[in-house]
């Protein structure tokens, strides 16, 4: 699949809507730097403000859920567990699996019933996008 | 160099669930886990569950509990460890060798339960002092004695009203005004401090056992007092404990930073000063990726041309042979490395399942020096 073609897809979605512009900067970020790795979901609500897109809390949610999806698979989801001391661990599947539905704690081995607040996601681009994006770049 | 238990009836005989409350109370799950998938069992839902599992008597819960006998046995030397390495003469090592064949462990109170730890009760009154409790032969001529000795720490536990309404309302009584309490209670540990010999890599190693969470002790004094322990049973190493002092590793912090990094050698977490002085830390919050390959950091450091001073750096290491992985970290104050003679003579090696990993791991730091 080329760019303009995945345009074409998002936009036969959302139509000219607020979405379809947000979709829009976040492949344009990736393509800025196709090496991040690391996009919580406060970049997002800042790109919709750097476009001055609606202030609709929901936008970056509704956007991101969409390219996570397999319609159009811009996004990975990642997770990592933030201690309180700020200590960063990040999560592989099989332990963000076992932390949400059983609590378990990765690293400490015991059931942590409050695990569910230190747990946080961030986005990062799949290599369906990244793909495109090198295609486009040859151009 | 994993090896099967000698002969140790306790460790063979012990109930599955305290060993591992005794492996749980030193041991992080990653490590435990990592193991169990490394041998294609399930890590299932953590430490209660694998307990349980151990504790079946079908053929999975027997090779569980085989496996983990054996990985306590084997992490009794390893897990977490503040090191300091010496120099071992051959002279030296040809004397202690001689005083090793007739050394012999004395019968003290540890012995009743090593290598499993004593209880809580009982470790209050053993002794505070490091007491020799195991000679490990190891390949390669090496020998390993463990000194186990009882540690205390304080534990401490906050009360606000919100959540202990009754004990701060006796506190309003007593002290009026006072929101929240702090209660501190002492607690107890078992250290396993070991040294190791290694004649073939010209090198004795003193590893203090930095395992149980709250163990905050003073390190270069305990570190003293076990060569002064291990003098006791091996008078030969008095050149080393009166004429030495540990390998200075302060070298091997920018010869690490300057190598490159590969699949055996990633640092993860590092913080240095740059030609303005700024104060500056970078860490990967993954074991798996190296900060210098980091577009910030890897960016920045070209900007300034490589004028990078490295005062501290943590490596994740994965040994390729024989198998292994460990991390070390290398870690001078900011004021010791803007002094004019900086050195480093201790370094902490972690998640180490076995002696085998903090063997390389010092194999490693040493051929950076």
């Amino acid at each position: 699949m080329r760019k303009e073609e995945l345009l074409r897809q998002i936009y036969a979605v959302w139509r000219e809507g607020d979405e379809f512009s947000l979709s829009v900067a976040i492949i344009e970020l990736i393509q800025k730097f196709p090496s991040v790795r690391h996009m919580p979901m406060t970049r997002f609500q800042q790109l919709a403000r750097e476009n001055s897109l609606t202030k609709d809390p929901y936008l970056s949610q509704r956007v991101v859920q969409y390219l996570c999806g397999a319609d159009s698979p811009v996004l990975n989801i990642g997770a990592e567990l933030i201690e309180e001391d700020d200590e960063v661990y990040q999560l592989k599947a099989d332990e963000l699996r076992l932390a949400v539905n059983h609590k378990l704690h990765p690293l400490t081995g015991e059931i942590d019933e409050t695990l569910a607040d230190r747990i946080f996601v961030y986005f990062y681009p799949s290599e369906f996008i990244k793909d495109i994006l090198a295609k486009d770049a040859e151009k | 160099m994993s090896k099967q238990p000698p002969a140790n009836n306790i460790l063979a005989t012990a109930k599955f669930g305290r060993v591992m409350d005794a492996l749980q109370e030193r041991c992080s799950w990653v490590l435990a886990r990592e193991m169990l998938s490394s041998k294609n069992i399930k890590p299932g839902l953590g430490w209660a569950d694998l307990v349980a599992r151990g504790e079946k008597g079908d053929s999975e819960g027997a090779l569980i509990s085989s496996l983990f006998r054996t990985f306590f046995w084997d992490y009794v030397v390893a897990g977490k460890r503040h090191i300091q390495l010496y120099d071992l003469p051959d002279d030296v090592w040809l004397q202690i060798s001689k005083e090793l064949s007739t050394a012999s462990v004395q019968h003290s109170v540890f012995m009743t339960s090593y290598p499993l730890p004593l209880s809580q009760p009982a470790l209050t009154t053993a002794p505070v002092d490091q007491t020799l409790c195991e000679i490990r032969t190891l390949p390669n001529d090496e020998y390993q004695l463990v000194f186990c000795s009882s540690r205390s720490f304080e534990e401490s536990l906050t009360l606000e009203r919100k959540t202990s309404p009754a004990v701060m309302a006796a506190v309003d009584q007593a002290i009026p005004g006072y929101s929240r309490l702090i209660a501190y209670k002492q607690q107890w540990v078992q250290a396993f401090d070991v040294i190791s010999f290694r004649p073939k890599l010209g090198r004795v190693e003193v590893a203090l056992d930095m395992n149980n969470r709250g163990m905050n002790f003073d390190e270069e004094a305990f570190s003293l007092k076990l060569l002064a322990a291990t003098k006791a049973v091996l008078p030969s190493i008095a050149p080393i404990y009166t004429g030495q002092i540990p390998m200075d590793l302060f070298a091997a912090i920018n010869e690490i930073y300057k190598s490159r990094s590969s699949s055996e050698l990633k640092i993860i977490d590092t913080n240095f000063r740059t030609p303005s002085g700024a104060l500056n830390r970078g860490k990967m919050p993954s074991a798996e990726d190296d900060i210098r390959d980091e577009d910030f950091h890897r960016n920045g450091v070209a900007g300034i041309k490589k004028e990078i001073r490295v005062g501290g750096l943590v490596v994740a290491w994965e040994f390729h042979y024989p198998p292994g992985s460990a991390k070390t970290k290398l870690w001078t104050r900011i004021s010791l490395a803007a002094g004019q003679n900086p050195n480093l003579y201790s370094m902490e090696v972690f998640d180490a399942a076995k002696d085998g990993d903090i063997s390389q791991a010092c194999t490693k730091i040493v051929k950076f020096l």
